[in-house]
């Protein structure tokens, strides 16, 4: 408890000095909003482990604000939801969790509601048994068997569609596991957006390929169609898409970005195929930030931290001053400087 | 019958929770197993301290060393120190210095004493997250095979040394 509070000040302390820029500036959101609200959501469920029962999403803390730009950055290297998870539960425990696993040790836990249903509903209906044992003597004239037998017959049903319900209300909301739901709400509660919207992009999406069919040589259409897919997350999708558009003359800076993003996503790193894609980018618009950005990372991830500065300090000074953008590459170019200063002897 | 025993039953319950709660209360709560004991220690890749390239776990293979996570800024790790200085005559010691400025870091051991064979550097907390780390100091006990024999949270005691520490490191010679 007390060591607590030690780190907690000693964190706070290390806060007044340590001015170290984050790889992904994580509290600035994610280009991609579907990764943003994955990322956000993600971050609901995992513990800041330096706090008392707060999300790494709600707390200021510097691990959990470390532990944000963890998510983030396996988030845009590809992982799944539970891949992310599982990676801080393989170093903290189930603790990180802030909703604990169903498992052997647990399943005590979890099953304690419906439990202690079951045993209250046991104990109600042979109190209930006991009064109509000893119904007065009026009841009995009437026939005593067929008045307890029907009331413990209406009773029998009743606590069995009261455990149905309970069962099936527990197993709907008070599963731990992945719930088993229809993608578009899920999709609509990882983008932070209504169903409705959901639904409208999926319908927007069938319209414009209801266009297609009849004029597949729709550039404009193709090129929405791809930014739809994208939204919906689905970037498989999406590659075809815009490669049909910029195929058919849609090929401008942004697009290509677009489309380097989707293959990034897609293979979950940064191909050659994602490259040429960036260097199209930039050569049709040398500010398109995402160019800046996956170039910069590329050749980070190879070593040359030097070449990958020039390459985020250029992006960022491209960018409309104060812009997202702007901060986020000017960061990625002040991590790679603290890199460079330390590899200097 | 029946009735005597739905009357004692909750009250039973109750009494047991209250006694529950009366032998817990004020008792300082176990600290959490790491997942890591037993397995292979995670790799990191850290800027040496003394500026003499990058520490990975392939540093001390081969050994058994403990790993202490330490800052500047720990004022625990002021407590911990003399028995690191002590237990560093008979075992190897690799520091982690977590979240720390390099410049403070290194004032904080010449002042001190420096019981470590080598220090990395962790600015923002890959190594510390990695090991599951949520304050300082925490130490673990790293097998030759370089798995985690034994994690410690919070301050090394002369005790704990004593009892825990060194007789594993021993073993693991």
């Amino acid at each position: 408890m007390i060591r607590r509070w030690i780190v907690a000040f000693g964190l706070l302390l290390a806060l007044g000095f340590g001015g170290v820029a984050h790889a992904l500036g994580p509290d600035e959101p994610m280009k991609d909003p579907v990764l943003e609200t994955r990322a956000r959501s993600i971050s609901k469920e995992l513990r800041c482990v330096v706090c008392q029962n707060q999300s790494i999403d709600e707390s200021n803390a510097d691990l959990a604000q470390a532990m944000r730009g963890l998510v983030r950055e396996r988030l845009l290297m590809g992982d799944s939801d539970s891949e992310v998870i599982g990676a801080l539960e393989a170093r903290y425990g189930d603790f990180v969790r802030l909703m604990p696993p169903f498992k052997a040790t647990t399943a005590l836990l979890w099953s304690a509601p419906a439990l202690l249903m079951v045993l209250g509903l046991l104990a109600w209906r042979r109190a209930f048994r006991r009064k109509a044992a000893q119904a007065p003597v009026a009841a009995a004239a009437l026939d005593p068997d067929d008045a307890a037998q029907a009331s413990a017959g209406v009773l029998a049903t009743a606590a069995g569609v009261v455990v149905v319900l309970a069962a099936g209300a527990y197993l709907l909301l008070g599963h731990p596991g992945a719930p088993d739901q229809p993608v578009q709400p899920r999709l609509a509660e990882r983008l932070g957006v209504s169903e409705a919207a959901i639904a409208e992009m999926q319908t927007m999406a069938e319209q414009i390929e209801a266009r297609l069919a009849e004029a597949p040589d729709d550039a404009r259409a193709w090129l929405m169609l791809g930014r739809a897919e994208r939204y919906l997350g689905r970037h498989a999708e999406a590659i075809a898409a815009l490669r049909r558009a910029i195929q058919l003359g849609e090929a401008d800076g942004e697009v290509y970005g677009d489309l380097g993003e989707s293959l990034a996503f897609r293979d979950r790193k940064i191909t050659p195929e994602a490259m040429d894609a960036f260097g199209s980018a930039v050569r049709l618009d040398p500010a398109e930030p995402r160019a800046a950005f996956f170039l910069g990372l590329q050749r980070a991830e190879a070593g040359e931290i030097a070449e990958a500065e020039k390459i985020w300090r250029a992006g960022a000074f491209a960018q409309p001053e104060g812009s997202a953008w702007a901060k986020r590459l000017a960061g990625q170019a002040d991590r790679a400087a603290v890199i460079l200063a330390q590899q200097k002897p | 019958m029946i009735g005597r025993w739905t009357t004692w039953a909750p009250l039973l319950a109750f009494a047991i929770l209250l006694g529950l709660v009366a032998t817990r209360i004020g008792k300082t709560e176990p600290p959490l197993p790491s997942p890591l004991v037993g397995k292979p220690l995670p790799e990191f890749a850290l800027q040496r301290l003394d500026g003499q390239g990058t520490l990975t776990p392939e540093a001390f293979k081969g050994r058994a060393v403990v790993l202490n996570v330490f800052g500047s800024w720990c004022v625990a790790c002021i407590e911990e120190h003399p028995v690191l200085l002590e237990a560093s005559k008979s075992a190897e010691i690799v520091g982690i210095a977590w979240r720390d400025d390099p410049v403070r870091t290194e004032e904080w051991l010449d002042r001190r004493g420096n019981p470590y064979s080598v220090v990395g550097l962790d600015p923002d907390s890959r190594a510390a997250i990695d090991l599951g780390v949520t304050g300082a100091p925490e130490s673990f006990v790293i097998a030759p095979d370089g798995r985690v024999a034994l994690k410690i949270t919070g301050i090394i005691t002369p005790e704990i040394w004593r009892n825990q520490v060194a007789p594993l490191l021993e073993r693991l010679k």
